[in-house]
């Protein structure tokens, strides 16, 4: 029985709600571009709350995986990246210019989420 | 009467040294000895060499029985081989040999390679980017316990006409091949390892016979538990769950897709009821 008390271990519980925020975030990033104005209004809000909290996991497992891993220069640069992405996509988001580019990156940090469960699974 | 006092007091000064002669000494490297080698060779049967912390060069030989042991354990006592085609430590042809401690790295052979020794332990050491973490070679009764042996270009821990040992209790991750590889090796116990993320086998059995293989966790492995050419071994209560990593990512998809239309449900009712 060890494996699943492995698998029930507190960063991959991080990880896993982290991969469901990000889930909802991006689905209620695609529902932005709604016609209907209230409703998109709404999932801009929803999305906001969402991304919010992703953000919020992603510094927490930031910080549980690199004090467990002895802040190797391979994870930093890693989770360094994966801020940046963050930030860059805020910024694009309130960028009216650059705001059309904001899905891609949308994708991408959801992208970046698969590959945190996956490094974070037992 | 000086005379006889004389005789006595020689002959107890005999009697303290012939007695302190037989005593285990510890000698401490870096404090009487800067190589551990040279700790190793002036050593006697039985005595215990500590080493103290720090990064050290060297391919550490043993062929008389002592305990070798670090005084801060394996995470500040890195032991890097001074000449990759040897073994970082290698016992050979000796007995009672205790290897404690250590973080063995940079050999193209093994980090801890035991050759015809008996009765030995290797207990809460390191092998880290060697080709074998830890290789015993026809050696019998032999304890591997509490040791982590990953990263290594072939196999965490590998035993070689090595019959009777026990290994309990060690981490063999992120292998480039298996993470223990049993090759002709009998009447050994593999009990409470971990083996996971090993690039081919967790535990592979080759030509072995009548192992013991209990309570192991091998996950993420290609294969988890291979037995080929071997017979009477007993397999029992090993964990693993295949292809979790892909499951569990889709499981959780799902779930926050489920929780979207949840929240977008409530978010909704809130909306039209203000």
């Amino acid at each position: 029985m060890t494996g699943i008390y492995r698998i029930l271990d507190f960063n991959t519980i991080v990880a896993s709600v982290g991969l469901v925020m990000a889930t909802m975030s991006f689905m209620t990033g695609l529902q932005t571009v709604k016609r209907d104005r209230s409703d998109a209004m709404m999932m801009v809000k929803l999305h906001r709350f969402d991304g919010y909290v992703t953000c919020l996991v992603y510094l927490a497992l930031a910080g549980l995986s690199l004090s467990n891993g002895n802040m190797r220069l391979l994870p930093v640069i890693g989770w360094i990246a994966g801020l940046v992405l963050i930030i860059l996509k805020i910024l694009m988001v309130r960028n009216r210019k650059y705001c059309k580019y904001a899905s891609r990156l949308g994708i991408m940090l959801f992208l970046s989420w698969l590959f945190i469960i996956y490094q974070h699974i037992t | 009467m000086i005379l006889r006092v004389l005789t006595a007091l020689v002959c107890g000064a005999l009697l303290h040294c012939w007695n302190s002669d037989l005593k285990a000494a510890t000698i401490y490297v870096s404090d009487n000895y800067k190589i551990i080698q040279d700790a190793v060779d002036h050593a006697r049967s039985g005595d215990t060499v500590v080493v103290r912390e720090g990064e050290y060069h060297g391919n550490i030989v043993i062929t008389k029985p002592l305990i070798l042991k670090s005084e801060k354990g394996p995470d500040k006592t890195v032991v890097k081989a001074a000449d990759t085609s040897e073994p970082v430590f290698r016992v050979s042809d000796v007995s009672n040999v205790t290897i404690s401690g250590f973080t063995a790295t940079e050999s193209s052979v093994a980090g801890f390679y035991l050759n015809k020794s008996v009765n030995s332990e290797i207990s809460n050491n390191k092998a880290i980017n060697n080709r074998n973490g830890i290789f015993l070679y026809s050696s019998e009764h032999i304890t591997v316990t509490d040791n982590k042996s990953d990263f290594n270009n072939l196999t965490g821990i590998y035993l070689e006409a090595s019959h009777n040992n026990i290994l309990e209790r060690n981490e063999t991750n992120s292998n480039k091949e298996k993470g223990i590889f049993l090759n002709a090796s009998n009447n050994n116990a593999i009990v409470n390892n971990i083996a996971n993320r090993n690039e081919w086998n967790g535990i592979t059995m080759w030509v072995s016979n009548n192992n013991r293989v209990e309570k192991n966790e091998v996950m993420r492995n290609t294969y988890s538990i291979i037995v080929s050419g071997s017979i009477g071994n007993i397999v029992n209560d090993n964990y693993t769950w295949t292809n979790l990593y892909i499951i569990l990512p889709i499981i959780l998809i799902y779930i926050g897709i489920i929780l979207f239309f949840i929240q977008r449900k409530i978010f909704s009712l809130i909306y039209s009821g203000s």
